[in-house]
């Protein structure tokens, strides 16, 4: 593969942008590869534009800043954001986004709501893209989360799992890295 | 042991400043240099603090340099002009320990007032000033930077801009060799260099002319500075620094790249021998043209970058445009790209259940002209306030208002006037402008917005919160007696979240011959997490008058299904202020968590379904 794999995770303040991506690059990171990522927050603690974006290389990338039409996943978390997601996304590229029939379906409603979602949304992105780290990411938040929100954690990634076989989603083209 | 690690522009200096025997670390909160000294607090290894403002950390910074130690001075750009008086004259005397002054520029300013490009202030001040371009070079550069400040006893500007600092990528820590650590510290009273009496300036300018010179022949060897020759030729040079030297290989990886990291002073012979075999020279470079003024300066040939590109935060597609640049295309067309940037984005707003919310709505309501201030209230000037009319820079809210007040000739006029200004504001630079009040005997309100944080920047602490850095309890200052020492007589205190009381004191204040100062306290809504009060709804009584939504809580909008106001409950905190605003009675608590737009959609849904 001759071109970087380009990830952008657009949102808003409190939709945890910030958090999905750390998660994404704790995962990746491997010092085999050259990973990049940037973080872009003006007032975010306001309601912002939040959105994250990760470049992933075998060969020297040097900015970590994707150009325009290279983007090839998009993880929208706020349509606000879908302009600026679809001039950077490539022709083959794909936005993931949730509907409302899959939040239905997930049942997922509780107070840390934004969280869980997260969780969903990346381990539906990870099934379909990197299928080998959904191992990773449950082993990563059974670490990391409180203990009280590591079963609902759990339960999203499950569901995300789930619903392959059922999305159109799976037509989604394959980016394979060298991990 | 694993020597690599994915960090940020941020982490990778505050991992520095651990690894290379920082002692002292101070600053003042401003996006997006914060997170700085945060890591390093985490660290536990420096004397690591905020202060009042970034002119007192920096002559704290000072005074340890002077005993010996290795310290840090961090700031936001525009932090560095309320330093730069000490700046100014720290030139003169030099330092003795290693000082390094971290700059954190904002290109574009989506966190700032303006885009001011601080490289100038090292030329102002002539000092050396640094430039990484990723975090690895923030770590290695960082080093450099204690060494050269150490070697050549001056203070160090190190620039970073806001994508370097929230940019993460793999750093080895292992490439770089530790630093020998610094002696005892004392302090030798006898330096006359210390005391910058008028005898003393013209002396000491002539000693930072020679400390130029040497530092420009240093600037010629650096492995800092570096030339990269294309394969292809020497036909065109890219002149860069900082993050355009990425955008820079991104776009002509097979460039011949002028890549400078000790940016000033530099050589002129140095330069001239480089660019002397290239035909075309080209300075990529963000704001002011910096490097393009300094190669002109040194006779070379360079291609003047346009207006166009004086402009804004740049990106791979301006880089290449910059490069490639065809004085056919209209300007407009030039700067597409931040145009199209700022279009994307929501337009920030205040939180729910902010504390602020109640002054803004009555700013609005009662029709106030008010000088405002930094800080989260400055949204106020947006939807649904429009209740901030001046707003410069920090503290400047109080000193506006007694100008305005000075030439405004009637006094119904001159009432209307009001200024507003944050608690960790007030520290920073506000008190000078309340003496001034007081002294020139102004009638009018001042409003002090205390939400014991310095919320903007996320939370951190001030003279007035009680907490420092690393969360432990620090004395708290009395706005009472503050307040009253300095000869203010009549001083309220009002809780926010009772719009009904705030609004009537105001308007007494308002009507008083005297000087007032309200000082509305709550704690920020998002940072208070015990705050959590009953949350509320609209009832069907509710009579559609909308001055709910004008108290401009994002969790209240219009419903336009239900025909009324709703409350968004997952994000509404139960501070109660638009049930205490509406006149009808029409908002009251909710006991059970029933989320009336879910309940309506699945219904629609399901009705669709059975269709």
């Amino acid at each position: 593969m001759n071109t970087p794999q380009n990830i952008l995770i657009a949102g808003i303040a409190g939709q945890g942008v910030i958090f999905s991506s750390e998660v994404l690059c704790n995962l990746l990171f491997s010092k085999e590869i050259f990973l990049k990522k940037c973080d872009s927050y003006g007032f975010a603690q306001r309601g912002g534009s939040v959105i994250s974006q990760i470049r992933i290389h075998h060969q020297k990338i040097f900015s970590p800043i994707i150009p325009s039409q290279t983007c090839t996943q998009a993880i929208l978390l706020h349509d606000g954001q879908r302009e600026f997601v679809e001039e950077k996304l490539s022709p083959q590229g794909k936005i993931y986004q949730l509907t409302q029939e899959e939040i239905d379906f997930a049942k997922i409603k509780n107070t840390e709501l934004s969280t869980v979602i997260n969780i969903y949304l990346l381990a539906k992105f990870l099934s379909h893209v990197y299928p080998a780290l959904l191992q990773n990411l449950k082993n990563y938040l059974q670490k990391k989360s409180p203990p009280h929100l590591w079963e609902q954690n759990k339960s999203a990634i499950i569901l995300a799992q789930s619903w392959m076989g059922k999305s159109s989603f799976l037509q989604i083209k394959q980016f394979p890295i060298v991990l | 042991m694993s020597s690599k690690e994915f960090l940020s522009g941020n982490q990778s200096v505050a991992l520095a400043c651990k690894n290379f025997g920082i002692e002292v670390a101070a600053g003042y909160p401003g996006t997006p240099s914060t997170s700085i000294l945060e890591f390093l607090a985490k660290h536990n290894c420096a004397d690591v603090s905020w202060y009042s403002n970034e002119k007192v950390a920096l002559e704290v910074c000072i005074g340890a340099s002077f005993c010996g130690a290795r310290c840090i001075a961090t700031m936001k750009h525009v932090g560095l002009n309320v330093a730069a008086d000490p700046l100014m004259t720290l030139s003169y005397t030099g330092t003795a320990g290693a000082l390094v002054i971290i700059t954190c520029d904002d290109p574009g300013s989506p966190n700032s007032q303006n885009e001011q490009d601080n490289r100038n202030y090292a030329k102002f001040a002539k000092i050396p000033l640094i430039e990484p371009s990723t975090p690895q070079e923030c770590y290695e550069f960082f080093r450099e930077s204690l060494r050269i400040s150490e070697k050549f006893q001056t203070p160090i500007l190190f620039r970073m801009t806001t994508k370097i600092c929230n940019t993460k990528d793999t750093i080895d820590i292992s490439r770089v060799s530790p630093l020998p650590p610094t002696v005892a510290k004392f302090f030798r009273r006898e330096e006359p260099r210390y005391v910058m009496l008028p005898s003393q300036a013209i002396p000491q300018r002539m000693a930072i002319s020679q400390r130029l010179q040497s530092l420009k022949k240093y600037s010629a060897k650096t492995p800092l500075n570096h030339l990269e020759i294309s394969k292809m030729g020497k036909k065109t040079l890219l002149v860069t620094s900082g993050f355009s030297y990425l955008y820079a290989k991104e776009m002509f990886p097979d460039a011949s790249v002028l890549k400078l990291g000790f940016v000033y002073p530099l050589q002129e012979q140095y330069l001239q021998t480089i660019c002397k075999d290239f035909s075309s020279i080209i300075c990529v470079e963000e704001l002011d043209p910096f490097l393009e003024e300094t190669l002109l300066l040194a006779g070379i040939p360079v291609r003047k970058k346009e207006e166009t590109f004086h402009i804004g935060e740049f990106s791979g597609e301006r880089v290449e445009r910059l490069v490639l640049f065809n004085k056919d295309i209209p300007m407009e067309k030039q700067l597409c790209q931040t145009k199209q940037q700022k279009r994307f984005i929501p337009p920030p707003s205040v939180c729910s259940g902010c504390p602020h919310m109640t002054i803004l709505h009555l700013f609005h309501k009662m029709q106030l002209n008010i000088s405002g201030d930094i800080g989260c209230y400055t949204m106020g000037a947006s939807k649904p306030y429009f209740s901030m009319h001046a707003v410069v820079d920090m503290g400047a809210s109080i000193p506006m208002s007694i100008g305005m007040r000075k030439v405004v000739p009637q006094t119904s006029s001159k009432k209307k006037i009001v200024a507003v200004i944050g608690d960790s504001t007030f520290f920073h630079t506000g008190i000078q402008g309340l003496i001034d009040a007081v002294q020139q005997r102004q009638q009018g309100v001042i409003c002090i917005l205390d939400n014991g944080v310095t919320a903007m920047t996320g939370g951190q602490g001030h003279p007035g919160g009680g907490k420092s850095l690393s969360g432990l309890p620090i004395l708290k200052i009395d706005y009472q007696k503050l307040l009253e020492s300095i000869g203010v007589t009549n001083i309220v205190f009002l809780d926010p979240y009772k719009p009904k009381m705030c609004e009537l004191v105001l308007q007494q204040a308002l009507e008083k011959e005297e000087l007032s100062v309200l000082i509305l306290q709550r704690v920020c809504a998002i940072l208070e997490k015990t705050l959590k009060g009953a949350k509320v709804q609209t009832k069907s009584s509710c009579v559609r008058c909308g001055d709910c939504l004008r108290v401009g809580c994002p969790s209240l909008s219009f419903n336009s299904m239900l025909n009324r106001p709703h409350v968004d409950i997952k994000s509404c905190i139960g501070c109660g202020v638009c049930a205490k605003v509406c006149q009808y009675n029409s908002i009251g608590p909710v006991y059970e968590e029933v989320d009336l737009i879910e309940s309506l959609r699945i219904a629609r849904k399901e009705k669709f379904i059975s269709a």
